[in-house]
Parts: structure tokens; sequence; C-alpha cells
């Protein structure tokens, strides 16, 4: 009878209790999602003390959606969707990023028909070919990319090269370049070096062509209305406990080595050129 | 001279019309083959196909599940709404209002419905029950013109069981068979609607297709053969009724979403941005509208026609060739090797045939224009050998060839002509999801639109898509009646 009464009061206290609820995109491998970051919600839950959920959401779109009508209070944002997500919701904060999300840069990667070489520059002779970007909301795939290739020819993607299209994803992007179907491509530089070790990719059919410069990529955002939904401290907490992980099988997950703070401010560049190519 | 006007004439007429404009578009359309270097990729895609592997996928059976369900609850909803509106739908009003809902592609309601519902079971059942509404509708009111009995008794007297009984009654077996086909396609795009997130089988195709994981992909899509073909062995239209209630129980339906998000929806984000500036600045807007349309509505309307009509040819040439080899008269037993192989281009996601040509042909238009051809063609085929097999033989028939030639095809020739009309609203309505390959319709703009969050952008480009959609509704209405089509059942 006790046991019934703990396990009515456990039930009751179960449903009255609110769920923190986070999603996350990875960059890399977005295959058993659910079962990845159902650890690292296991791992909040313990740390937070309160019970947290994750969603899997299949596009960054979806993602801030959800951010935004407060289906999840927690994301793992691209850097694009990260200010489109703090710019729709007011008092939301970036609160860590990748360690690698400091520094992150994208290959331009040819394909060898091309005939170009790893030069320091954006060479301008891939204009004479065809182009494809990663998906459409991809900070690494798409906007720096994108920006970039403004800077250096002074119009958009479409006037420079003969065609210009969206793989929809960095994997898709490597596949492509490498079949020769696309000659040109912009990729994530840490999907690219994970599927050369995992044998993915052929050094003599396709290449990196260019790196970009550095810019802040891929960082957690909290909403601002948690501290009044969870407990006073709470984004504090949730910060401590992202910055604290460090079982590398959770980290794999992202896959990042570690989390280190982040703040809007660092995201201001990305603002920036995302207003200047219009996709804010 | 006296030119006689037979039936024949028309087709040959209206054949020629189809031919010469496709040709036309093809001759403008950007269709460069440029060289690729395809093998390592094919061959790793036909490695999957060897060895198909789905222990990899966590919630298969409930991605399974899900599936069937939105199927079953969309299509339950629909076919009940159709029914009633079937009767109604020579009012302009009513007419006009179903083509406006099925003009809309399932992912485009479904990603409207994204934003009000989020991830939910409403979505996925939303976004299959609206178009099919407008599908069944005019479909059920094509059947039930064609109701053997005189329609004054019904007029006269409006009670439900009248209709019910001279209407409704006579036209049973049509009306079922219809729905059945129907179910087929709610099952693909039920399984479509995973590429945005909904929880269905298309969600791990698309993942596993993505990430290269061929022998996942391979295993996902065997798998979602196997139901299409085995649809006939457990789908008993006497068990519908178990199953829609299954399906209610299994779905889960709760929604966390606020009524306030909804109203935000409606009253902010889909009204164009200009509008919500605190003064009403028309310059501004006009050059908004202005930069729409000269960016994105022109090009893409030029695109999406492009695109369409050239696959509408490309189409009606592969279901030619293709309905014999699925047709029980023509060749006996060899059917069923026609028809595992139109189950196949049918129920491959057209997103993923264009991937595959693209490999090969490299990018442009002709990957997509290959793609939509594939597919449809495939549907078509599968219907006209289905009516083939339906056609009275005589015992003196010819055989083979001679029957495929002489006897069969210039038999449903005119079922033939009827489908490819009503098909060609559903390539243009499908040219919206394959933006990937860099062909600037309609829908690669709607889809940017979305992946923006430029809602009211989206909405805008709907509307004009769904506008497109009725115009050429309206006119393949007209070519119908003039072919005296309306007198046989479409599908």
């Amino acid at each position: 009878m006790k046991y019934l009464l703990l396990c009515c009061l456990l039930f009751v206290s179960s449903i009255n209790a609110q769920t923190f609820t986070f999603t996350a995109i990875p960059d890399e491998d977005e295959s058993r999602l659910s079962s990845r970051f159902d650890k690292v919600a296991l791992y909040l839950t313990e740390q937070l003390g309160v019970d947290v959920k994750y969603v899997p959401v299949k596009s960054y779109s979806a993602a801030i959606s959800a951010f935004r009508n407060n289906q999840v209070q927690l994301a793992w944002f691209g850097g694009l969707s990260g200010v489109k997500a703090r710019h729709l919701v007011e008092g939301s904060r970036a609160i860590a990023q990748g360690y690698e999300d400091q520094f992150f840069k994208t290959y331009f990667i040819a394909h060898h028909s091309t005939g170009l070489t790893e030069q320091a520059q954006l060479n301008k002779d891939i204009a004479k070919f065809t182009f494809t970007f990663g998906s459409k909301g991809s900070t690494s795939g798409r906007l720096m990319p994108e920006h970039f290739i403004q800077q250096t020819f002074g119009k958009s993607p479409n006037k420079v090269f003969k065609r210009v299209g969206f793989s929809g994803d960095h994997s898709r992007t490597i596949a492509q370049v490498q079949s020769g179907a696309w000659q040109i491509g912009a990729v994530n530089y840490k999907v690219w070096h994970n599927e050369l070790n995992a044998g993915k990719i052929d050094l003599s059919k396709i290449k990196v062509i260019w790196t970009t410069p550095t810019y802040p990529d891929y960082q957690w955002t909290i909403r601002g209305d948690v501290d009044q939904q969870f407990s006073p401290d709470f984004s504090q907490r949730v910060q401590k406990a992202l910055l604290d992980m460090s079982d590398p099988s959770l980290l794999a997950s992202f896959p990042r080595q570690k989390f280190v703070p982040a703040t809007n401010d660092d995201y201001e560049p990305i603002k920036v050129v995302a207003k200047a190519i219009k996709l804010l | 001279m006296i030119t006689v006007d037979t039936t024949a004439r028309k087709y040959r007429l209206i054949s020629l019309f189809i031919a010469s404009l496709g040709i036309l578009t093809l001759l403008m359309a950007d269709i460069e083959i440029s060289a690729t270097d395809p093998m390592d990729e094919l061959l790793a895609i036909l490695a999957g196909f060897i060895s198909p592997d789905l222990s990899q996928i966590d919630y298969l059976a409930e991605a399974l599940l899900t599936t069937v369900s939105f199927a079953v609850v969309g299509i339950s909803i629909a076919a009940t709404l159709g029914i009633f509106l079937a009767p109604l739908h020579h009012l302009p009003l009513v007419s006009h209002f179903c083509a406006f809902i099925r003009s809309i592609h399932e992912l485009f309601w479904a990603l409207i419905f994204l934003q009000m519902f989020g991830l939910s079971s409403i979505t996925g059942v939303l976004a299959i029950a609206i178009p099919y509404t407008g599908i069944f509708a005019r479909v059920y009111s094509d059947i039930l013109e064609q109701s053997p009995l005189d329609r004054r008794h019904w007029i006269n007297d409006t009670s439900l069981s009248v209709w019910l009984y001279t209407c409704i009654i006579p036209c049973w077996a049509a009306i079922a068979q219809y729905t059945r086909y129907r179910f087929e396609c709610a099952l693909r795009s039920a399984a479509i609607l995973g590429f945005i997130g909904l929880p269905t089988l298309g969600y791990y195709l698309e993942t596993a297709f993505s990430q290269g994981q061929y022998n996942q992909a391979a295993g996902l899509l065997l798998l979602f053969f196997a139901m299409i073909a085995t649809l006939k062995w457990w789908l008993n239209i006497r068990l519908v009724l178990v199953y829609l209630i299954a399906a209610i129980v299994y779905l889960p339906w709760q929604s966390q979403l606020e009524f306030k998000y909804l109203v935000r929806f409606i009253t902010q984000d889909i009204v164009p941005q200009p509008l919500l500036e605190p003064t009403l600045n028309l310059s501004h807007l006009s050059q908004w509208f202005g930069d729409l349309v000269s960016g994105q509505i022109l090009p893409g309307m030029g695109a999406s026609l492009l695109l369409s009509v050239s696959a509408l040819l490309c189409c009606g040439v592969i279901a030619l060739l293709t309905w014999p080899l699925a047709s029980r008269a023509i060749l006996g037993r060899g059917y069923i090797l026609g028809h595992g192989l139109l189950i196949v281009m049918r129920s491959t996601p057209e997103i993923i045939l264009a991937f595959v040509i693209m490999l090969i042909i490299g990018p442009s238009m002709l990957p997509a224009i290959l793609a939509l051809a594939l597919h449809n063609g495939a549907i078509i085929g599968y219907l006209l050998a289905h009516r083939a097999d339906r056609v009275p033989l005589r015992v003196d028939r010819p055989n083979g060839l001679n029957l495929w030639a002489y006897e069969l095809q210039p038999q449903i020739y005119p079922s033939f002509i009827s489908l490819i009309f009503y098909r060609f609203e559903v390539i243009l309505r499908e040219s919206a999801i394959l933006g990937m390959l860099g062909v600037t319709t309609l829908g690669f703009y709607i889809d940017s639109a979305f992946e923006a969050l430029f809602f009211d952008v989206a909405l805008i480009l709907i509307l004009v898509t769904a506008a497109l959609n009725m115009l050429v509704n309206s006119i393949s209405l007209r070519l119908r009646r003039y072919l005296a089509l309306d007198r046989i059942v479409t599908a």
C-alpha cells in the first residue's frame, strides 16, 4: 500500500513537473539522433534536477520554429539559425559554443576535371564551373561561402557560376562533387575531415581548393523566459551543465571536444553577413 | 470536300498538340547533359540494395505505424468530405475551392500547419486530408455524373437516403476502387511528410539517403515497396473502420502549441512585412512586391511551366511504353514483373529518382523532367494496364503485339488522354519539390522562403502556384469537354 501511494505520488508529480525540452541538429551524421541525444537528455536531467526531453527535428527552420513557439527552450543551432532564432525570440541568449566553433571554416572543394589546385586566395577561375551549396539554411554550407563569393566577385553566386544548386546536406555535397555531377562545392570542414577519415573521399578525384577565413558557428541558445518558467537561476545552471559536459560519448554526438562560454555578441559577424545576403 | 468529325480526329489533334508543346518546351528548357564520373556512387547505391539493412533504425515500427495511420485518417476525412462535396461540384464556387486546396502540395500544407500545430499528428493528417478532399470531390463528382440513374430522382427529393440509394450505391464499385487507389497515394504522401520532420518512414529515408547510408535507405525503400505491393491483401474495405479506429487511438493527438502562436502566425507572420511597419509606406510596399514579382514569381512560373510541360510529354511516352508490361491480357503471367517494375517506379520518391539521374547526367532541368516523367508515367501505366485488362475481348482476338497495337491501345487511348490531363495538374504541383537541382521553380522559392522563415513570401508564392494550377485546371477542363472526355472516369 505504501508503495502504491508512492507510485501515485510519483505519477502525479511527474505530470505536474514541467519538462525542459531541447533540440539539436548536428552538422554531421544525422542518423540515430533520438538514441544519441536521449543520452544527453539524461545527463541534463541529472544535472538540472528537472525532467529533460530531446525532440528531433529535421531542418534548421523547424528547429527555429520549435524554439520560437516554446516547444523547445534550448537548442543547438548553427551560426545562422541561432542568429535568426535570437532575432525572433526576445531575451534569448547564446550561452555556449563548441570549442571548434570559435574558429569554424568552410572548404571549397573541386572535382579533379576542373584542374584547379589549392590556393591561398579564392581562384577567380571557379566562375567557369558549376557550383553547389549544402542546405539553404546552413552557415558553413551556404551563408559564409555565399558571403566570400560575393566579396571576391562583387556579385551574387547565381550571377557568378554557370549553375548553382543546393545539395541539401554536407555529405551530399561531397558525394556530388566527387561524382562530378557538380564541379565545385562548399562544405563544412569538419564533415570533410570526418568523411576523409571514414575513407569515403578519393583524393585523386576531389580536393580542397580554398579554405575560408574563420567565423563563429554552432552554439547553444536558450530562451530568455526559462528563469521564470523553471527557477530563477535556471539558465545559469544550464550553461554550467553544458560547460561541464566532459563525457566523450556525450560530446561525440555534436561532435565537439568541449563547450566554451559564448554570448550573443560573438555572433555579430554572422548577423551582419546574414543581413547583407538578405537571409535575415 | 467534306471532313467528318470523328472522335479519332480529335484525339489525333490533341496528341499532336501535347507533343508539339512538349517538344517546344524541351527545346527551350535547360537540358544540358554533362560528363560525370558516377560509378563509385552508383556502385555504393547498388551495394546498398544488395545488402539492405533495417537494424540501425530506431523506432522503425513506430514510423511504419505512423505512416499508415496518417494515410488512414487523412483518407477517411478526405473521402467523407469529398463524397458530400461531389454533388455540389458543378457549382463554380465549389469546384474552384476544390481546385485551390488540391493545387497546394502536401509538403507545403504540412509546412504551413507546422507553424501552427508544430510537429504533431494534426499537421500530418491535415496535410493529407485537405488536398485529398479537393481531389476526391472532383473525381467522385466525375463518377457520379455517370450514374446510370436519372438524377432528377434526387434533385426533387433531397433527403439523404434518396441521394444515398440513387447516387452513391450504384457507383459504389467505382468509388471504392478509386478510394483504394488514392490510399496508395496517401501512403506515399504520408511517407514523404517525413522529409520535413514528421515521424514517418520518410524521416529515416531522407536521413539515410542524405548521409549516403545506402544500406539503410535501400532497406527502407524495399520495405515501402513491399507495403505497396501487398496492399491488396491487407487493405480490406470491410476493415476500414477497424483501421480508422486503431489509427486514431495509435496517433498521439496532443499539440503543445499555444493559441497565441496560432494567432501570431495568422495576424503577423503571413502578412507582407511592409504592411506591418508602423507607418504604411506605399513605395516600400510596391518595391517589396515588385522585387518579389521580378525576382521570384515570374522566373519561378516560367521554370515551373517549362518543367511541367516537358515532363508531361515524357510521362506520356513512358506510360504508353510501360502499360503493356503490366497487362495480363498482353503478357499473361509475365505481367507480374511489369507490375513490380511499375511499383518501384511510382513508389520511389521523385527526389531520389532525380538525385540518381543527376549523378549520371549532371545537374540541369533534365533530371527533374525525367524523375517527374518516370514517377507519373508509371502511375498512368499502372492505371492503363488495369483498364486494359477489363476491356472485354472477343474469342477471335489477335495476340501479343497485334493485340496491343490494334485492339487494346486504341480502346484505352481516351482514358490515356484523360489521365494525361489530370496528371498535368499533379506534375505542376510536384515540380515544386525538385528545387535541390537548382531548378528554380516556384516550389524552389517557396522552399527557400520557408527555410528563411519568410512566411509572408511563402504564402504569396503558394497563392501564385495555386492560381497557376487553377488556370491549368480550367484549360484542361475545357479540352476535356471538347473531347467529351468527361464521360470517362478519371483517376
